[in-house]
């Protein structure tokens, strides 16, 4: 015996769907912040996104910290999954939105897989530590080179920087630096600096070019019976 | 440096005929295998007989609350809502990876019930004495927790065609009656969903870490109908909600401290 009703009838819920980080009643307001007439006289993108992730607007040394993380971090190599599978995306020919979403999917498990693998570089950030732990180190002159070029580029004496660290290390550094704390605050803001990055790579490769594409990169051992 | 080759038992595309999971499509599967048994074979490995495939069936139809106010389901309307049915799909179901509610955390209580089942050998009373230590050991039971009604009917009805089909003597069917049991009598929690299909996919014999994936698979028919219902529909209440039935609850209004420093300045003569 069935009827039209079921739990989903009886049960109390509220009517109104709440809304806790952007008021639109009037001209929107973003953590209270009027976008239109203050936020986008006074802040970069950048500085709105610190803003957006952690309600609290960075200061002028922060916020340049966060412009310069967000512009070392957006690159998005062809080889590397975001792109790669955006690309792949491309290729297949399919619409922009789902070109978009692919990358953007594969993008935010990069990040991710980056948070996760720097957990120990996120609790010695919040301890402020003295010495950087060694899986973090500069394995290089590479990684050298490119924080020598963030320190150059960043107003601010980031103590931080001094330490060595590897590249991505230092960018998660300066976003701690910028006030973004946790993996969802450092896993959301490297997701959206790289973006741009995978659909310039994505964007540019031609519809339907499939004998382009190096089919066997990498080559597949198929071990099941034949 | 060239890349090594990775390995796969998947598949492998050749001329005139191609493998899939260890078996030729057109001279072995097409024709008796069917799309459970394909989905299975893609996370088990293995060939399901026909009488293991009805299950599994079971377990599917079961699972088919496709309510579109449930809430991964009303993910996958709103995302199709623009017209796109597979983004709808895909919203949807990538929202379920490591979530807590929804099919994903079924590889949880499938957890559970191993070492309730590995509990379980010995005298009677050992036995419940075991899983009651499990039991209030657990803080979160998965597995367990009916939203909004006092059983799962869905549980009731599984667990009715699994006795029809011979299958209470199992292995992890007698784990499931026993955790039930007890959870209910310590916990006074009732088993969901969740918890008979762990215990039938335990009892096929897959491998504790593809029972999450399997069971996504297993409901996948419930976000495609959605998907494809809201795609077609675009309905403008989910592109967006009528402002009244909305409620702002954040930060009060107010001027950032670059805003205040110039009004600051603007007032010093």
């Amino acid at each position: 015996m069935t009827n039209d009703t079921g739990p989903l009838e009886t049960a109390p819920f509220p009517e109104h769907l709440t809304a806790r980080a952007v008021d639109s009643r009037t001209s929107p307001r973003l953590h209270g912040f009027d976008v239109e007439g203050d936020l986008a006289v006074n802040y970069s993108f950048a500085e709105m996104v610190v803003i957006a992730l952690t309600g609290t607007p960075p200061d002028r040394v922060q916020g340049q910290a966060a412009e310069v993380a967000f512009a070392f971090w957006l690159p998005a190599f062809a080889a590397d999954a975001p792109a790669h599978a955006a690309g792949l995306a491309g290729l297949c020919g399919t619409s922009t939105s789902g070109l978009v979403a692919c990358g953007a999917t594969a993008l935010a498990e990069q990040s991710r897989w980056v948070v996760a693998a720097h957990q120990g570089l996120l609790a010695y950030l919040e301890q402020g530590s003295p010495v950087l732990p060694p899986e973090f180190t500069s394995a290089g002159a590479d990684d050298d080179m490119a924080v020598q070029r963030m320190r150059s580029a960043v107003e601010a004496e980031v103590p931080f920087l001094a330490q060595r660290p590897t590249r991505t290390a230092a960018v998660l550094g300066l976003l701690h630096f910028a006030g973004l704390r946790g993996a969802e605050q450092l896993e959301a803001s490297l997701t959206i600096a790289r973006l741009p990055g995978v659909l310039a790579e994505a964007l540019l490769v031609p519809h339907g070019r499939i004998r382009e594409y190096p089919m066997n990169l990498p080559p597949f051992d198929y071990r099941g019976q034949r | 440096m060239k890349p090594e080759g990775l390995p796969t038992r998947i598949a492998l595309a050749r001329d005139g005929e191609h493998s899939y999971c260890g078996h030729r499509v057109f001279a072995d599967l097409l024709g008796p295998e069917t799309m459970t048994g394909l989905l299975w074979l893609a996370v088990g490995g293995r060939r399901l007989a026909a009488e293991e495939r009805a299950v599994l069936d079971d377990a599917a139809v079961a699972l088919s609350v496709a309510d579109p106010r449930i809430w991964p389901l009303k993910i996958a309307r709103i995302a199709a809502s623009y017209g796109g049915s597979l983004s709808g799909v895909a919203a949807g179901m990538v929202m379920l990876q490591d979530a807590a509610v929804g099919a994903w955390s079924f590889g949880e209580a499938a957890r559970l019930l191993d070492r309730v089942a590995d509990l379980s050998e010995g005298p009677d009373g050992a036995r419940r004495k075991r899983v009651c230590e499990l039991v209030h050991a657990t803080p979160r039971l998965p597995g367990f927790g009916v939203a909004f009604r006092a059983q799962d009917e869905r549980v009731l009805a599984l667990r009715a065609a699994l006795t029809s089909r011979g299958w209470n003597s199992r292995r992890y069917m007698k784990a499931l009656d026993l955790l039930a049991d007890v959870a209910r009598a310590e916990r006074r929690v009732e088993p969901n969903i969740g918890l008979p299909v762990a215990a039938v996919l335990l009892e096929l014999g897959l491998e504790l870490g593809a029972i999450s994936i399997l069971s996504v698979a297993l409901l996948q028919h419930m976000f495609f109908a959605n998907a494809a219902e809201g795609a077609q529909q675009k309905a403008a209440v989910l592109r967006s909600l009528p402002d009244e039935c909305v409620r702002y609850a954040g930060a009060p209004a107010r001027l950032s401290p670059r805003a205040t420093q110039r009004v600051g300045s603007r007032r010093v003569p």
